[in-house]
């Protein structure tokens, strides 16, 4: 079988369907034990016996009292254990019954004959509402159609004023005895004769004996049972009774009736260790297949993801109070029907608690495992009403519009601050202080984050194109800006890398050819020179070899610049920062072209401090930028003029300027002249690259110094200044 | 006689090279890759090589490795890269000495007399007489107030030579423009002395083969002027 085949799993639910109705049943069964067993776990299930039972006992006491009236009925009525309707009886006596107060008057004696004749006569005049009155005040009642020789008289009397008056008691008293003696002689018959018929041995299984004062039996219905029950002693105002079972159950009545039952429930309740067991059996096999259900719930043999079905699919909140409410009907249901057990045994209860408890079982498990699926597709969370909502609010504050957002938003806070205040008063205005502070928080944050990209716009239009700003802890707008911010300087950066990429390849490349150029050269230079040996004579031989002389000199010069000028402007050279003396490379320098200056005749006027001059420059380069001014001095100074070098100490900087009369007209712009391949004379006739001003340039530059080019006429003038150390 | 291989692709650069060479009185082999110049050292007794770098088959570094492996004859590398990372390179792997193309054929020469002098002549000689100062192939007698430059003499003024002896007996040690003045001249400097800077040029016209690119008689710009230290 496949690991999580739909067979498989119909198994184990049902498995588990089955065993929680057998732990249910079995609570439901204990309990009800339990509390038959009046909470005595020792006792509980024991089959008690019914004889001495609480339950027979409480029967036989319910009859006593009935049997009670029935010794009296009899005493009133019989003679020798007959009606007899000529007995006599007083009517103080019946009286004294109903009323419940024992009275001291006696003899007022009618036959029962007389009586049941007097109570229809009784009973016709109370047709007439008139007669009530009369009965309650305790007068004769005497009208029209009341025969004259109904006068109430008792036995021995002519009337019952007579009666009154011979015994010296009060007229009404004795009218009102006889009233009430009226009234109730029939309901007494009726109720003797029902009790004739309930206590006929024949009839019950109860055994009654009632006895006088002094232990004598006047009254029973048959001997004592051989198999009696518990006795039930009721000691009335005449008699004790003694009320027992035979519990032979020689007829069928309420008793037997009882027996059976009980013998029933204890078949059914009798056994607490089956019932022990199947709850121990039940939890176990329960919670077995539901950790079982629980690991297969949601997977299936041909996917590898959680699979969810419809119920799973509605709203989280929605589901769990349908399945509680579910839950919570069918358990008192189960609990209702169950409870019927405590006391009787019946098997539709039974029936329909079971029933209760499969549909509990089916409706838990669903949901148990609807449950389970949820959290393992992670979908719990995501699928309540509270996620759908917020996603809703979110997705609505960020595409809505800047008007529509913080109008919401406002309003919600104004209904909200209207609502708290409103409603709740005390705690509401702490909610409201709560709620404020949030806000505040909210505001905070956003400012914050404004700040933020305030800042990093500031940095990347500084120059750091690298600069991220960190959108982590934004939202909604200030995110997207920072996004964008993000964005553009990747792309900044990215544009510039490929850039200087670019360059170095033209380095790599000019560098390259450069190397192809010099082997030739070399060939054109050592031959020049050797054409230059040969003993010529022709004039015009030897102008056309110095020609080639310079122009191959001078293609020499050229590739060792242009290999140099493009490095330096692809930033392609590592620098040696070092503290220099530039008043002693300067003395150094003039030193080298002292020789050069004079054949031109350039007086050379320097004028600099008596201190030393400390900046922090590469040696190196320096002079490769000093050297290349005063090459272009001594290429392009008019001759027999003088060149004027100064070096000053400013503030905080070192200033140097060179300054000489060109030759040749400078018709052309200064920032030019730093241009690659630019130079003052157009012709180009004479020695030089045109790179040496772009070089000194670029490493100055380099080395963090400010190089300027001034022109005036014919007055070239070059400013150098680098920050003191 | 001398004999010397040279070494280069490029035919015509080694029949250049053949002729001042031929001219000097030397005798030339002429190898066209780092392979035959192998083979020629192994069969031949050759004083001097002079080889280029880039190559066919087997590459100026390569065959130089190789060669430093058995012989200890002076190497000149000549060659079109002009890197100071190339040269330091060459130098490294057992090169004397670095050319960089196109060079100057006199000067070219004057290194390949410099070699032979110091690996024929003065080998590696002990100097033991008192006040002689020696770095490379550069010596000053100071008895007989003499200069010597891969054995020969050079005329230097009596300025110029109490500089260069100054510089000679502080091997490394680096002098300043006014420190030299106030040591030659015994008085105080004052600004605007190009005279000593000046001197300097000269010397080093005088001892060195390239005065651009001094072997002994370094500027450090910026700072002074120092005999390097032999390494």
């Amino acid at each position: 079988m496949k690991k999580y085949s739909p067979i498989k799993k119909g198994i184990v639910c049902a498995l588990n369907i089955i065993f929680a109705v057998m732990m249910a049943l079995s609570i439901l069964f204990t309990a009800a034990m339990l509390e038959r067993a009046d909470g005595d776990w020792a006792s509980m299930g024991m089959n008690k016996d019914f004889a001495s039972s609480d339950s027979l006992a409480n029967q036989l006491y319910s009859q006593a009292g009935y049997i009670q009236d029935y010794v009296w009925q009899k005493d009133l009525l019989e003679t020798k254990g007959e009606l007899d309707y000529s007995k006599k009886i007083d009517a103080f006596k019946v009286q004294s019954f109903y009323n419940g107060e024992a009275s001291f008057k006696t003899g007022m004696n009618y036959t029962l004959k007389e009586l049941m004749k007097y109570a229809d006569i009784y009973n016709d005049v109370l047709e007439n509402e008139d007669a009530y009155y009369d009965v309650e005040q305790g007068k004769p009642i005497s009208y029209e159609n009341v025969s004259a020789s109904t006068d109430f008289a008792p036995d021995g009397y002519k009337s019952v004023e007579e009666y009154a008056s011979e015994n010296d008691y009060a007229v009404t008293s004795c009218y009102k005895a006889l009233y009430v003696t009226l009234d109730s002689i029939n309901r007494v018959l009726e109720d003797y004769s029902s009790n004739a018929y309930a206590f006929d041995p024949k009839n019950t299984n109860i055994r009654y004996q009632a006895k006088d004062e002094n232990g004598k039996v006047v009254y029973d219905n048959g001997k004592e049972p051989e198999n009696p029950s518990k006795k039930i002693t009721e000691t009335g105002n005449d008699y004790t009774i003694e009320v027992v079972a035979d519990m032979d159950f020689p007829v069928s009545d309420s008793i037997s009736d009882m027996a059976q039952s009980e013998e029933e429930y204890g078949r059914v309740f009798g056994s607490p260790k089956l019932y022990i067991m199947g709850l121990i059996l039940g939890i176990v096999g329960f919670l077995s297949t539901l950790i079982y259900m629980t690991v297969l719930a949601g997977h299936k043999d041909d996917t590898e993801t959680i699979v969810l079905n419809a119920i799973d699919k509605i709203p989280t909140e929605i589901a769990a109070i349908v399945w509680v409410v579910l839950g919570i009907t069918l358990i008192f249901s189960a609990i209702s029907t169950g409870s019927g057990f405590f006391w009787n045994y019946y098997l539709g209860d039974v029936i329909l608690c079971i029933l209760f408890l499969v549909a509990l079982s089916v409706a838990f498990l669903c949901a148990y495992l609807s449950l389970v699926r949820r959290i393992k597709a992670k979908t719990l969370g995501s699928n309540s009403l509270c996620h759908i909502l917020k996603h809703i609010c979110k997705y609505t504050y960020s595409h809505g519009n800047v008007a529509v957002r913080v109008l919401g938003g406002f309003l919600l806070y104004l209904l909200l601050s209207v609502v708290l205040m409103m409603a709740f008063q005390g705690l509401g205005v702490f909610m409201w202080l709560v709620m404020n502070i949030a806000v505040g928080y909210l505001l905070l944050r956003d400012s914050v984050s404004r700040m933020e990209l305030a800042k990093g716009l500031q940095i990347i239009t500084g120059g750091d194109i690298n600069y991220q700003v960190d959108s982590s802890k934004m939202q909604g707008y200030n995110k997207e800006m920072a996004d964008g911010i993000n964005n553009i300087s990747g792309g900044l950066s990215k544009a510039m890398e490929q850039s200087m990429k670019d360059e170095r390849l033209k380095t790599d490349l000019i560098t390259n050819v450069s190397h192809d150029i010099k082997t030739p050269l070399t060939s054109i230079i050592n031959y020049v020179d050797l054409l230059k040996r040969e003993d010529i004579n022709d004039p015009k031989v030897k102008g056309y070899i110095d020609v080639l002389d310079q122009k191959s000199q001078r293609l020499k010069n050229l590739t060792e610049d242009l290999v140099e000028a493009s490095k330096i402007s692809s930033g392609n050279i590592t620098l040696v920062m070092d503290r220099m003396d530039f008043k002693e490379l300067l003395m150094q320098m003039i030193g080298e072209f002292q020789e050069k200056f004079e054949s031109k005749n350039l007086q050379v006027v320097t004028t600099q401090p008596d201190t030393h001059v400390i900046i922090e420059a590469d040696g190196r380069r320096m002079w490769r930028v000093v050297s290349n001014l005063f090459q272009n001095v001594y290429k392009y100074a008019m001759p027999n003029t003088r060149v004027y070098v100064d070096l000053k100490k400013e503030q905080q900087k070192m200033c140097f300027s060179v300054k000489n009369i060109s030759e040749f007209p400078l018709n052309i712009e200064a920032d030019e002249l730093t241009e690659r391949f630019i130079r003052g004379d157009v012709s180009r006739n004479t020695e030089g690259s045109g790179l040496g001003l772009s070089i000194a340039q670029n490493l100055t530059t380099m080395q963090k110094g400010k190089f300027q080019l001034y022109l005036d006429g014919d007055l070239f003038k070059v400013t150098l200044e680098f920050p003191l150390k | 006689m001398t004999k010397i291989l040279v070494c280069d692709d490029d035919k015509e650069i080694v029949d250049a090279i053949e002729i001042y060479l031929i001219n000097e009185g030397y005798e030339v082999r002429k190898a066209y890759d780092g392979f035959q110049a192998v083979e020629i050292l192994k069969k031949e007794d050759i004083q001097l090589l002079l080889i280029d770098i880039m190559m066919p088959r087997l590459d100026g570094i390569r065959a130089t490795l190789k060669i430093r492996e058995e012989s200890s004859i002076p190497i000149i590398i000549l060659s079109a890269k002009s890197e100071d990372a190339d040269k330091i390179l060459g130098l490294n792997i057992g090169a004397d000495d670095y050319v960089t193309k196109p060079f100057n054929p006199l000067e070219l020469v004057a290194r390949v007399k410099s070699q032979l002098r110091r690996y024929t002549k003065l080998g590696n000689a002990p100097d033991t007489s008192q006040n002689v100062y020696t770095i490379g192939g550069l010596r000053v007698e100071d008895d007989e107030k003499r200069v010597l430059v891969d054995g020969e003499d050079v005329r230097l003024t009596p300025i110029e030579y109490n500089i260069l002896l100054l510089l000679m007996k502080n091997p490394g040690q680096v002098f300043s423009i006014n420190q030299i003045y106030e040591k030659i001249w015994k008085e105080e400097a004052y600004s605007a002395e190009n005279t000593v800077a000046v001197h300097i040029r000269h010397i080093r016209e005088k001892i060195e083969i390239n005065p651009k690119e001094p072997r002994y008689l370094k500027v450090v710009w910026g700072v002074g002027y120092k005999i390097e230290k032999e390494s």
